[in-house]
């Protein structure tokens, strides 16, 4: 229920009037909108369950409902469309009429039709003039109410018998043909015409009954209020907010930073209401993916039918939330999957049969959290892939080398039909295009940095697999230094940490030919150097370095850095395209103290560096191979060792005691956003660290998708466990495992979790594109500004120059193109910064003085240049070309020159600067 | 003056809320008869309320028939508002104590003038 | 909504078109009425529609304007008072006066979609058993033929139903087809309608016991007004009662005399 104190309500609070429709028909066209896409899904459910009497009123009632508020703005058009719609269901839901395909079709032809008139409202405020094919729709629909009548009236004919109940007739039916059988029998039932007395009330009863259990247990009744309670907000202000609160974590780390005594009340307060703002907006923006979902039945049908096929639609996890942006991002995606599916998975059915399958396909859509990620699977029971032609297809498309297709594994072969331009469709059909496709769905997918996996069996079908993350805005890191340099690794990726100390290095980094190992636990991971692998410069032999143990996606490695910062909540900012390109950089942010860090890319890092995912690892380690048992942390626990289940065990912190806080007579940790209850008690399970701080070690684990942190004085190991039988009864003994041959108690964590833990909602920040605008050209002379790089001065035209920022710090980038001169913080966001002097092949000029930021359809992007002069008016009377003698690339990178009295300026042309243009035109 | 509202379109409770907000009468909105009884109970007295017929959960003729057994709320005057506009239809809601019926769609005029006629005086 | 709206202009469409005359303090009729021709028209305000109304060469988008300030203009039994007063006073009077002849005969003058006589009839028929024997003959006449094609026809939409009419009486004489209901023969045989100029003069014989002349005079200027009410005079039996809408004013001069009620007043031609 919505209630609303007062009446002086504005609408004007709730959603800002920007295309000129009012709100109320906003509203209207938003609930229309929403009822075609549920009518869009019972009516493809009501191929299946023609039968199914609550699902024909519940498909009558949404058009009911469409037709009753097109009269009160006086659409007309809708109105005559689906008051037809309306009539032809009004037979089938009384039963007079059986479901057809064809009144399905024509219904959902007519979704279509509404669909385009509701565009045309919202586009350009009018519905439109009725046209030809409004007249043919109804017709159509007319036309089906009487094709079947004869039927229709022999049936309800029978029932009245039966039951005893009235049935219902609009008027005189006429004969159109033949195939009717006679109009004067459907007439000599005199009272059928005016019997129309009781049935709809009992109609109107029957759906007032309907609501109940039976529909609410029926996954496929679509009809939930869920959404009635709610207040629209425009996602344009849920991003806003979601940046502001960005920049309020931002400026809370700052402040964090920079009071040392942060654990000042102030100080906390704020860090709490941060945290739990941030939260609340991250909440606001999830949505189930049911929005989505919701239209796959209708295309699944619509393509099925197309092919002459028979498939199956089955869907799974609709309550699973997602960003809603996220969610978007991934509707084209799944889109072409599932149409994908159909076409080239699922077998003709004559084909299915002779392969001993069903004749009618499934293709099953899933999706269900897996740790900080969403998964999305379209799964298909189809033909499955041929490996053998993707490998000769790629090689004929040239796409790779004979000899490297040889090498390859399945599993790689496999990931060739994500390159662009690759189809194996026999024959193209119009249903998955030609060649657009895969590629296509990866670069979705990845753009919101996701990804796409697939795995497929020949004869058996193909999964496609997207994997969303739950949040691209903010996420918890831990800042790294190599170099001098920071950098963040998602703390996702993170599973432990290793200090080596001085001369530690060679005694336990092993080396198997030029690959460093590290043997963890009986494990051995491969190391990567981030320092050698971003070609930065050798670091002192032997020197103490951290290892980061990483799991990215099943790629376990550890990365060696120099030292380890603080963890801090990063807001993640995007990179430009030339820097994106890169690979080992997700993106960059601003930390606490101001300073800028890349943010890595852990898989990306792995996949580089040949790093294979541990499941094919496995026997490389000895203990794992022997065991069959699940996997156990093995830890020192105030009560002694006890044994967590892997599984269940999400990461491990090193914190300090006096983090932990009393939420009533219960110890919490506050831990990224949420209350981590603690199963601590005070003075067991601690040791200081150097300086003397109580120190507590924090296993955090889950059970379904509730936290708690066990607090243990040393994590011992992992190990295998074995089942133990119980005495006598010879079931598996619950609560305790052989591990290392010991008997070892497990921690029951559903035993300790007493209190909900709030779910961590998470969510990605939009990044609002910046629209450029078109280059002003004044009537004979311009204003530039005039810079001087090396001994030259340029002159810039301002029509598109944002700022000048004076010595600001930079941060370079690993590995970026040479053009690139670095990151600068920019008003709250990190700006890619061109280099002029580099641009031009000229000495480095130590720190550059000032940037220019110019606004480009790219985003904002900067100019570190020597010195700024002033602003002025040139004539285009005393413009020149560039001269001939130019050499090439300065030829391309000027734009032509301006002769005054007392010097000559250089034309530069910020649209040729933008660094993914100079990507292009220079490429290194 | 307060009015429930009780429809399951967004639009039509948007639609009588900008209405009644025009004329300074605050007003409570249900999505289905079973929240409209809620409403009733818990933030009533209401001088009038508006019931659509066909809704899922509970219909506004069985809310209608619930509220009308209970003489907490006889104040309350009751009108339907429908589509459905059969005789019959509108003979039921009258029978089940409904003071008015309208059928939808109705316009601004219309609705206040049903109010009117329902007894909703002050309007 | 631009502030700038010319309403002058407006009223002057709806002048050349209708000869009727909008009153100023009206204006906010122009508001609620041209909503729906700016949304079909896909328009944002009523400034814009005023924009292409003077660029409306052909005349059509006047025309859809100067209907939709006509239209509506009129539902079933408006100002209730009016008929609370017709039917405690001024029947039951006119009963009693006409015993003899056991004839009524009433005028809807301006009578548009017909709602203003059928609902005397239904009234009429409600509280008067008495009178099922009378020859009871009510007129409605209008300018517009279109009007009185539609009043004719007896048939009205779902907005036009609620206007005014209890749902009981709806059923009781109503019938629905689809989306529209026609009045029942019964009530309709009760009425007659035809099209006729209310400046054009009175009707020889003409000798009505009511005349409806209900919010019609706000459409002519002044010195028309004077011409239309002593069309009405001359219309009027000595015991009939003239009846305008009740928040007219009309400056009458001492050829009327007005008998306040409660909430309303009539008219007596002297």
């Amino acid at each position: 229920m919505v209630w609303r104190a007062g009446a002086g309500f504005k609408f004007s609070a709730r959603v800002s009037d920007n295309r000129g429709v009012d709100d109320l028909t906003r509203e209207f066209l938003l609930e229309s909108q929403e009822g075609l896409d549920r009518m869009d899904r019972c009516l493809t459910d009501l191929e299946t369950r023609p039968g199914d009497r609550e699902l024909l009123a519940a498909i009558f009632r949404t058009v009911h409902t469409i037709k009753g508020t097109t009269g009160f703005l006086g659409y007309g058009r809708l109105e005559a469309l689906s008051h037809a719609g309306e009539n032809l269901l009004a037979l089938l839901r009384d039963g007079k009429l059986g479901v057809t395909p064809e009144i399905v079709s024509a219904q959902l032809a007519l979704m279509d039709m509404l669909r385009g008139i509701l565009h045309s409202i919202e586009t350009t405020g009018a519905e439109g003039v009725a046209q030809a094919a409004d007249r043919e729709m109804i017709e159509r629909l007319e036309a089906l109410q009487h094709v079947d009548a004869a039927v229709a009236v022999g049936a309800a004919a029978n029932a009245r018998g039966a039951r005893g109940s009235a049935a219902v007739s609009r008027g005189p039916l006429e004969a159109e043909d033949g195939a009717v059988a006679d109009a004067a029998e459907l007439q000599a039932e005199p009272e059928l015409a005016q019997a129309s007395v009781a049935a709809p009330v009992q109609t109107a009863e029957s759906t007032g009954k309907e609501a109940s259990p039976a529909a609410a247990q029926e996954p496929t009744s679509v009809f939930s209020n869920a959404a009635d309670s709610t207040l629209r907000v425009e996602i344009e202000l849920l991003n806003r907010i979601m940046n502001l609160v960005g920049e309020l974590v931002l400026t809370r780390n700052q402040i964090l930073a920079t009071h040392t005594d942060a654990s000042s009340l102030l100080g906390r307060r704020l860090d709490m209401v941060t945290t739990d703002l941030r939260e609340a907006v991250m909440k606001a923006r999830m949505q189930p993916v049911s929005h989505v979902f919701s239209r796959f039945p209708r295309l699944v049908r619509d393509v099925t039918l197309s092919l002459n096929k028979r498939v199956r639609l089955e869907m799974e996890g609709q309550d699973t939330e997602l960003d809603k942006s996220l969610l978007e991002a991934i509707r084209d995606p799944l889109t072409h999957s599932i149409r994908n599916s159909i076409d080239h998975g699922i077998e003709m059915p004559a084909a299915r049969l002779a392969a001993g399958k069903p004749a009618e396909g499934v293709v099953r859509l899933r999706a269900f959290h897996e740790g900080s990620h969403v998964i999305v699977e379209v799964c298909d029971d189809g033909a499955g892939m041929n490996i053998e032609r993707i490998r000769a297809k790629a090689i004929e498309r040239q796409l790779l080398t004979e000899a490297k297709a040889a090498q390859m594994s399945e599993r790689e072969i496999l990931q060739l039909i994500f390159l662009p331009g690759f189809s194996t469709a026999a024959a193209v059909t119009n249903v998955s295009g030609r060649g657009v496709g895969m590629d296509v769905v990866r670069t979705n997918v990845e753009r919101i940095g996701g990804k796409v996996e697939i795995e497929s069996e020949m004869g058996r079908g193909t999964t496609m697999r997207l994997r969303i993350p739950l949040t691209l805005a903010i996420i918890p890191a831990l800042v790294v230094r190599s170099c001098g340099q920071n950098f963040a690794i998602p703390q996702t990726a993170l599973t432990e940490l290793v200090h080596l100390s001085q001369g530690d290095q060679e005694r336990r980094i092993e080396w198997m030919e030029n690959a460093a190992l590290y043997r963890l636990r009986g494990k051995l991971l491969p190391l990567v150097f981030l320092s050698e692998l971003l070609k930065q410069p050798a670091r002192e032999k032997g020197a103490a370095c951290d290892i980061a143990m990483l799991n990215a996606d099943g790629f376990r490695y550890g990365l060696v850095v120099d030292g380890l910062a603080d963890p801090e909540e990063i807001v993640v900012k995007p990179l430009a395209g030339v820097l994106r390109e890169i690979g080992y950089y997700a993106g960059a942010t601003i930390l606490g103290n101001g300073d800028m860090a890349l943010i890595l890319n852990p898989s990306a890092i792995a996949k580089d560096m040949g790093i294979r995912a541990s499941s094919d690892q496995t026997e490389e380690t000895a203990e794992a191979a022997e065991s069959a048992g699940k996997e156990y942390l093995l830890v020192e626990a105030e009560r002694g060792r006890a044994a967590l289940p892997l599984e269940q065990v999400e990461r491990i912190e090193r914190i300090p005691r006096s983090k932990i806080e009393m939420a009533g007579d219960r110890p919490v940790l506050r831990f990224g956003g949420t209350l981590l209850p603690l199963d601590y008690v005070a003075g067991g399970a601690e040791r200081s660290d150097s300086a003397g701080e109580a120190q507590t070690t924090v296993v955090v684990c889950r059970d379904g998708d509730r936290h708690i942190g066990i607090t243990v004085s040393q994590v011992l190991d992992v190990a295998a466990g074995h089942e133990l039988e119980e005495a006598g009864t010879g079931a598996e003994a619950r609560g305790i495992t052989l591990l290392k041959d010991r008997v070892t108690e497990i921690i029951q964590l559903s035993e300790i979790l007493g209190l909900d833990v709030a779910q961590r909602g998470e969510a990605r920040r939009n990044v609002a594109e910046d629209e450029a605008s078109a280059v002003k050209s004044d009537e004979g002379s311009r204003e530039v500004c005039s810079i001087r790089v090396g001994g030259t001065t340029f002159g810039v035209p301002i029509a598109h120059l944002l700022e000048i920022l004076s010595a600001p710090g930079n941060q370079p980038v690993p590995l970026s193109p040479y053009f690139v001169g670095g990151l600068v913080h920019y008003r709250g966001e990190v700006l890619t910064t061109v280099s002029l002097r580099r641009l031009l092949d000229m000495e480095p000029a130590g720190t550059p003085e000032h940037v220019l930021v110019f606004e480009s359809e790219d985003g904002p992007f900067g100019l570190f240049v020597d010195s700024v002069g002033e602003v002025f008016r040139v004539n285009d009377s005393d413009y020149e070309p560039n001269p001939p003698t130019l050499e090439a690339r300065r030829q391309a990178l000027f734009a032509g020159e301006w002769k005054l009295k007392d010097q000559l300026l250089v034309g530069l042309d910020p649209a040729r600067l933008v660094p993914v243009q100079l990507a292009r035109a220079f490429p290194a | 003056m307060r009015a429930l509202v009780v429809d399951d379109s967004r639009f039509v409770r948007e639609y009588l809320h900008s209405l009644f907000a025009r004329r300074g009468v605050p007003c409570v909105e249900a999505a289905d008869g079973s929240e409209g009884l809620d409403c009733l109970r818990q933030l009533g007295p209401f001088e009038f309320a508006l019931l659509d017929w066909n809704m899922p959960v509970m219909s506004g003729i069985k809310m209608l028939r619930e509220a009308r057994a209970d003489s907490l709320f006889d104040q309350t005057r009751m009108i339907m508002m429908t589509t459905e506009a059969e005789n019959d239809h509108i003979e039921a809601a009258l029978e089940a104590g409904a003071d008015e019926y309208m059928v939808k769609p109705f316009d601004e005029e219309g609705l206040f003038e049903k109010l009117r006629m329902a007894g909703v005086e002050g309007i | 909504m631009g502030p700038e709206v010319d309403f002058g202009y407006l009223r002057q469409v709806v002048m050349n078109h209708s000869g009727n005359l909008v009153d100023a303090s009206r204006d906010y009729l122009f508001e609620s009425r041209l909503q729906n021709v700016i949304r079909e028209k896909g328009m944002r305000s009523l400034g814009q529609l005023v924009s292409a109304l003077r660029a409306d060469d052909r005349g059509e988008l006047q025309r859809s304007v100067v209907e939709a300030m006509m239209i509506n203009e009129t539902s079933f039994f408006r100002d209730t008072q009016t008929f609370e007063l017709l039917r405690t006073e001024l029947i039951p009077q006119v009963i009693a006066n006409r015993q003899a002849e056991r004839r009524l005969r009433i005028w809807s003058a301006a009578s548009s979609s017909g709602q203003e006589a059928y609902s005397v009839a239904m009234l009429i028929r409600e509280h008067f058993p008495a009178l099922a024997n009378w020859k009871i003959e009510i007129f409605g006449t209008d300018i517009s033929r279109e009007m009185v094609e539609r009043a004719r026809a007896g048939l009205y939409q779902r907005i036009e139903v609620n206007r005014g009419l209890p749902a009981r009486l709806m059923i009781k004489y109503l019938v629905r087809h689809e989306d529209e209901w026609e009045i029942k023969t019964e009530i309709r045989a009760m009425c007659q309608f035809q099209q006729r100029n209310l400046l054009g003069g009175a009707t020889p014989g003409w000798r009505f016991d009511f005349i409806f002349l209900r919010n019609v005079m706000i459409y002519f200027p002044e010195e028309q007004r004077q011409q239309v009410l002593k069309n009405m005079h001359s219309s009027l039996r000595p015991d009939g009662a003239l009846i305008l809408g009740v928040s007219e004013q009309p400056r009458l001069d001492s050829h009327w005399q007005t008998v306040p009620r409660p909430n309303c007043v009539w008219y007596r031609p002297v």
